[in-house]
């Protein structure tokens, strides 16, 4: 009796590994399609919406800003002196 | 157009162009500007700081604070508001108007240190001094300037902000025309002696010792008398160098040294015949 339920018992495994394998590869693969096409996921590394640092780096760079110069046209009022 | 005259900050200040109402406020601006960045003012918001080495700051002082480290930034740490103690070293440990002669030499302390801010809440390194000076009065100039009510100027101690073109005097008999803000730093005023050594109140913090820069006075014309003031100081510290740094930034400066050197753009708009 035994002897003929051995087989039956192999079988019974192998379709239990089979199935249990499958339905991890299908589960992954649902999953890794989902990423990639559903569009609420993100799809890629979350990026701020600030700006580039090179951007802000050329803006901070120089703020000592010129004024107008130019030549007089009338006698000065007030002197400039070193302080 | 009505000029005032009074003295704060250690220098004369001159208002063209305010009303009453304006005055009273540019006096009382440089007035709250004085009693919180003074050195010398025992209960001033800096000698609090600078004795308890930090605490809580005013809003105040922290702008003037911010403002000085941008300097800082600008300046690749030049006009450095840490330099307090080395200014006390060279000597100049009182009001100038007292006398600062002495026959004992001169010390050394560092000119660059760390502070930390969390807020509104400052911590200074052991041993480091603030000396805002750097950029206070400059920022006092700028904020009086927008009080104004038309076209006039504020300027403190030479050091101006104007609003519309002004006619202005420099050394050796030269004279521009200036719209924003016009500084002259130099090594020719302020100065008194240890042990028979000259010294002068800008200290270059590379050394921790009062600058040994060729220029006698830098002048910068820039955009607000902060920006002025801050580019003539840095182009002054460093030395040969000074002309170089201006030209890289477009800035016009002049350099009053054993001869006058001019930026390009200095010379620039002087040729040009167009008007402000």
């Amino acid at each position: 009796m035994s002897s003929r339920l051995a087989p039956v018992r192999r079988r019974v495994r192998v379709a239990r590994g089979i199935l249990l394998g499958g339905g991890i590869v299908v589960f992954g693969a649902a999953m890794a399609l989902a990423r990639a096409q559903f569009p609420g996921h993100h799809k890629h590394g979350v990026t701020n919406l600030s700006p580039p640092s090179s951007f802000v780096d050329v803006v901070r760079h120089n703020q000592l800003e010129a004024g107008i110069l130019a030549p007089a046209e009338a006698p000065p009022g007030i002197g400039s002196a070193p302080s | 157009m009505s000029r005032a005259v009074f003295r704060s900050m250690g220098c004369e200040v001159v208002v063209d162009g305010a009303s009453s109402a304006g005055l009273a406020e540019t006096r009382a601006l440089f007035e709250r500007y004085d009693a919180a960045f003074s050195r010398f003012r025992p209960g001033s918001e800096l000698v609090r700081l600078n004795t308890a080495g930090g605490g809580a700051m005013s809003p105040l002082f922290r702008e003037v604070l911010e403002t000085a480290l941008w300097a800082s930034g600008q300046t690749d740490g030049l006009v450095d508001p840490a330099v307090g103690a080395a200014v006390v070293a060279a000597g100049y440990d009182r009001d100038f108007a007292l006398g600062l002669d002495s026959d004992e030499p001169a010390g050394t302390a560092a000119a660059r240190g760390s502070l930390w801010r969390l807020g509104p809440v400052l911590r200074l390194a052991p041993g480091v001094q603030l000396d805002l000076n750097g950029v206070v009065k400059a920022l006092a100039v700028d904020r009086a300037a927008e009080l104004l009510d038309g076209d006039g100027l504020v300027s403190a101690g030479g050091d101006l902000a104007t609003r519309g073109a002004v006619d202005v005097a420099l050394s050796g008999g030269d004279a521009v025309r200036v719209n924003g803000g016009l500084a002259t730093s130099g090594t020719t005023r302020r100065r008194w002696s240890r042990a028979g050594e000259p010294q002068h109140h800008l200290i270059d913090p590379r050394t921790g010792r009062p600058s040994g820069t060729p220029w006698s006075e830098v002048t910068v014309c820039g955009a607000t008398c902060l920006a002025a003031d801050v580019a003539a100081k840095a182009a002054l510290l460093l030395g040969s160098d000074g002309p170089a740094w201006l030209e890289r930034r477009g800035l016009p400066g002049r350099f009053v040294g054993a001869e006058i050197v001019t930026t390009a753009a200095w010379a620039g708009a002087l040729q040009a015949a167009s008007c402000i």
